[in-house]
């Protein structure tokens, strides 16, 4: 069974999130609860003011898949209900079949890393 | 129909002439107002008569801005006087002489209230502020001019989520000093420069005149003589950070002007602090020991060189929930032990993201579970309610309102920045647990109180 992965509408005012951090590579197997992406939603131009609404998200899968591939790498910033990777339910199933559904998702809000500390000097 | 004039009144500041501007109305001509209801406000200056001219203001550097909110003292009609705005520089500068009968206008009070003349009279909201940056120039305390006894100041250290709640919708504090008997002197200390966390006021209070001289030598000395030229934005930056690196706003005494003259507050009687304040990893400059935390928003804004700075000079400290209970505790016994009856009130965090959808926190491993932010706010939480049992401080329960209120409903995009809705519970909140804690001047208007001049409340009898 393939399954795909549409960047879920987290917040209304959304539009795209950026990718910050990919926890696992294409062919690994990934259980129930496995982390998936680290995202940060910036949402200053929804919402333009000092102190800007920046949440930072993990994407966490909840069917025990093998991520077969990845469609989006860190830094790259999907629209909202883009597809951000393919899974299978089995580890070599082809991927040129049809898909089932969107593989089922927890979304949780994360401590943010101090986002200026990992600006290049 | 009878009109009374609405005058300034008496002020008096010895060894200076105040002065202010024309009038900027805040309504209509006609408009039917409220008792005490701010219709305009004025900026006032004070000019010094007696002593050397460079001698200090009677208020601070950072307080270049003063203003007069102008209340009416009775329900009714107001008639704008033709005579009190003239628009352009007349009403910036302080071009005109402070004079008790000047009278902005008249009021028709409504039916059934009959003042005198004398109790006619504008009650003032005096506001003051002014500083580098756009934020900054925004009202930082407010206080009545009229008001006698005791001064009660309640300072307020909270980050953005309370600056709303305690300034008000036009920044005055009009809601807050409208709805306490007084005397009330508010501050409110804004978090642009240092996001105000336990350990970083603590050290701001303990601070010598040695180290901050030192602090402020290294600080120019790194960002002048560092791998990277300040753009404008880092000077404007390290001069807000510096400036609150050497204030000490829990040691501060407050000059307030009232009728008669200047008095002489503090320090606070009551304090606020928010626990989203308290970040999970602060960062220690790697020679000289202080802890230093500002907005991301702002150092990302500033330039090139105070990220670098940053990087150069500073080392990230985890912190746990406990660490941040026993930097509570630490602050609290320092502030105590100055001011033993200070009344702490810390603003607790919303716990729920609305934006999550965790069905089971089973599935989680350790690294994940400890990395989500709700299970971080809810331990906080938790941590206060300890910290409340121990220490004698107050929570403004702002999880358990929003939950009331609906959530994410609450905030704008998030859940910091608050609804009007919000805004007002919370304001609320804090007066009722302030008038609980019985702070001097906060104790809340009773409704007669809200209508001083009206025939029941100037005449019992």
């Amino acid at each position: 069974m393939l399954l795909n992965l549409p960047l879920p509408r987290i917040n209304p005012y959304m539009t795209t999130a950026i990718i910050d951090k990919i926890h696992v590579a294409a062919g690994t197997a990934m259980p129930v609860g496995g982390r998936l992406f680290d995202l940060t939603l910036d949402l200053s131009t929804a919402a333009p003011h000092d102190c800007p609404p920046v949440g930072h998200y993990c994407l966490i899968v909840r069917d025990r898949v093998w991520l077969r591939r990845l469609c989006v790498a860190v830094g790259d910033e999907p629209v909202a209900g883009a597809n951000l990777a393919l899974f299978s339910t089995r580890p070599d199933e082809p991927l040129d079949g049809l898909l089932s559904r969107s593989a089922r998702l927890t979304v949780i809000g994360i401590i943010p890393v101090l986002s200026w500390e990992e600006t290049p000097p | 129909m009878t009109v009374l004039p609405l005058r300034i009144g008496a002020l008096h500041l010895p060894g200076y002439r105040i002065q202010h501007s024309g009038v900027h109305w805040l309504c209509e001509d006609g408009h039917q107002c409220r008792a005490g209801e701010n219709v305009a406000y004025f900026n006032v200056g004070f000019l010094r008569t007696s002593g050397a001219r460079d001698a200090p203001d009677p208020f601070g550097e950072g307080e270049r801005e003063l203003q007069f909110a102008l209340a009416t003292p009775v329900a009714g009609r107001l008639h704008r006087s033709l005579h009190s705005s003239f628009g352009g520089f007349f009403d910036q500068f302080q071009l005109f002489v402070w004079n008790p009968d000047f009278a902005i206008g008249g009021i028709e009070p409504e039916s059934g209230c009959a003042p005198d003349v004398e109790s006619c009279q504008l009650r003032l909201l005096m506001a003051s502020g002014g500083g580098a940056s756009g934020p900054a120039r925004l009202a930082r305390r407010g206080w009545r001019v009229e008001d006698d006894g005791r001064i009660g100041t309640l300072l307020n250290l909270g980050i953005c989520e309370l600056g709303g709640v305690i300034r008000g919708d036009r920044f005055a504090f009009e809601d807050f000093i409208g709805a306490v008997r007084g005397p009330a002197h508010v501050v409110h200390v804004s978090d642009e420069a240092l996001v105000p966390n336990a350990r970083l006021l603590a050290e701001q209070i303990r601070r010598t005149a040695a180290e901050r001289a030192e602090i402020a030598r290294d600080l120019a000395a790194s960002l002048a003589g560092g791998p990277v030229t300040p753009a404008p934005g880092d000077w404007i930056v390290a001069g807000e950070i510096l400036r609150a690196l050497q204030s000490a706003p829990l040691a501060t005494h407050y000059d307030v002007l009232t009728r008669t003259g200047l008095r002489r507050t503090g320090p606070p009687d009551a304090v606020i602090l928010s626990l989203r304040a308290e970040p999970p990893v602060l960062l220690s400059h790697r020679r000289l020991g202080y802890v230093l935390q500002s907005h991301s928003y702002r150092i990302e804004s500033a330039g090139p060189a105070i990220p670098a700075w940053l990087r150069a000079n500073f080392e990230p400290i985890p912190r746990r929930v406990d660490d941040i209970r026993r930097d509570y505790a630490a602050l609290i016994a320092l502030i105590r032990s100055t001011a033993p009856e200070c009344r702490i009130l810390i603003h607790n965090v919303m716990s729920s993201s609305g934006y999550e959808d965790i069905q089971t926190y089973a599935m989680l491993d350790a690294s994940t579970f400890n990395r989500t932010a709700s299970v971080r706010d809810k331990d906080l939480n938790l941590m206060l309610h300890d910290l409340a049992r121990e220490q004698d401080i107050a929570i403004i329960d702002a999880d358990a309102i929003a939950a009331d209120l609906g959530g994410v409903r609450c905030f704008t995009t998030d859940a910091v920045h608050q609804s009007g809705l919000m805004q007002a519970e919370m304001r609320g909140e804090v007066l009722r647990i302030l008038s609980a804690l019985r702070v001097p001047g906060f104790t809340p208007v009773t409704k007669s109180q809200k209508r001083p001049a009206t025939a029941e409340a100037s005449h019992p009898g």
